[in-house]
């Protein structure tokens, strides 16, 4: 074997051994909901996951002067997909409330299924809220 | 010789470079984790959210918050998994929730013992002017009590692991024993192994 082949070789194992070796990328971005003046806007920061899930029907509610918010996933794709999904909260003047302690929360969603979304809001102050929705990436 | 000493070197350059080396870096505190089937951060995190999203909107809770802030004691929750888990953590979360919801207040049993050792101190010390000791006997007592269970169901066939979570939770009136609130969280994890390690 002569010193080009080798080279060659190489490179080839290069790319092979990084393509299996996990350093890729994926998006983390996804789509969203929040509440506006006039209703509800939706958000598509991900095209591709918008392709397989569609987020519609938010809904909210005041109970015990708290507000509750629904709202409606579904899946576009006929194979399994698994999420996170977010609810975060603002008062009045546009502040988070309980900034940085809205988990994230994992759903399994099956080729076609539509499931509920719904969170309550931690404090009274809470008056507005955004809905995120996006990918678990493996790692 | 040349040719073994250069494909050594491309060998390790190869390594070098697909090998993504040790680094630390931050992470988001409330992302989904999923490093093992064990029970994590986001289960801990959507065992509180759930509990107190469901008690501070059922209705017979929020007839007894309506007017008044409950003082509630908030008992151990038993571990009955098979894993060693921290459930105070999970209580702790729980009770800063509802805490924070400004719907109840509580009382905190395991800092009886400081509590007593600074009364102590303050009235029978001789350091502190009796006019600003705090008092014996005037603490409120709790008229609720929190408490939970939390068990698993595991199942392992050497190519899957299935674990089942259940967190249950109740409140009961101490004066006369009703439980005016119950709820229940479901969890499972599905671990399945790989057969080449990839």
């Amino acid at each position: 074997m002569n010193t080009k082949t080798m080279i060659r070789w190489s490179g080839a194992l290069i790319v092979a051994l990084l393509s299996i070796s996990g350093c890729s990328q994926k998006k983390s971005s996804g789509i969203g909901a929040q509440s506006a003046p006039a209703g509800t806007e939706f958000v598509v920061d991900n095209p591709d996951l918008a392709a397989k899930l569609q987020l519609s029907n938010v809904m909210q509610k005041r109970e015990n002067n708290f507000l509750v918010v629904q709202a409606q996933l579904a899946s576009l794709y006929d194979f399994e997909q698994k999420l996170q999904y977010q609810f975060r909260w603002f008062d009045e003047a546009g502040f988070q409330v309980e900034k940085d302690k809205s988990a994230w929360r994992a759903l399994k969603l099956h080729g076609k299924q539509t499931v509920t979304l719904q969170s309550t809001a931690p404090t009274k102050k809470a008056q507005h809220f955004t809905i995120y929705v996006r990918e678990i990436l493996d790692k | 010789m040349k040719r073994t000493a250069l494909a050594i070197t491309l060998g390790l350059s190869v390594l070098t470079m697909v090998g993504c080396s040790n680094k630390v870096s931050y992470g988001d505190a409330t992302e989904v984790e999923t490093v093992d089937v064990g029970f994590g951060s986001t289960d801990l995190q959507t065992v509180a959210q759930q509990m107190t999203d469901d008690l501070l909107t059922f209705p017979a809770v929020v007839a007894i918050t309506a007017k008044e802030r409950p003082v509630v004691y908030v008992e151990r929750i038993k571990n009955k998994t098979s894993e060693h888990i921290d459930t105070e953590s999970i209580t702790d979360s729980i009770s800063t929730k509802l805490l924070r919801s400004g719907k109840f207040r509580f009382v905190d049993m395991a800092r009886v013992d400081s509590v007593r050792q600074q009364l102590e101190f303050q009235n029978s010390g001789g350091m502190v002017d009796p006019a600003t000791a705090v008092s014996f006997g005037k603490q409120i007592g709790a008229q609720y009590m929190l408490y939970g269970n939390l068990s698993s169901i595991v199942k392992d066939n050497g190519k899957q692991k299935d674990v089942y979570y259940k967190f249950t939770m109740r409140l009961m009136d101490l004066q006369t024993g009703i439980l005016e609130w119950a709820d229940e969280t479901e969890i499972r994890k599905v671990e399945e192994r790989s057969k080449f390690g990839l």
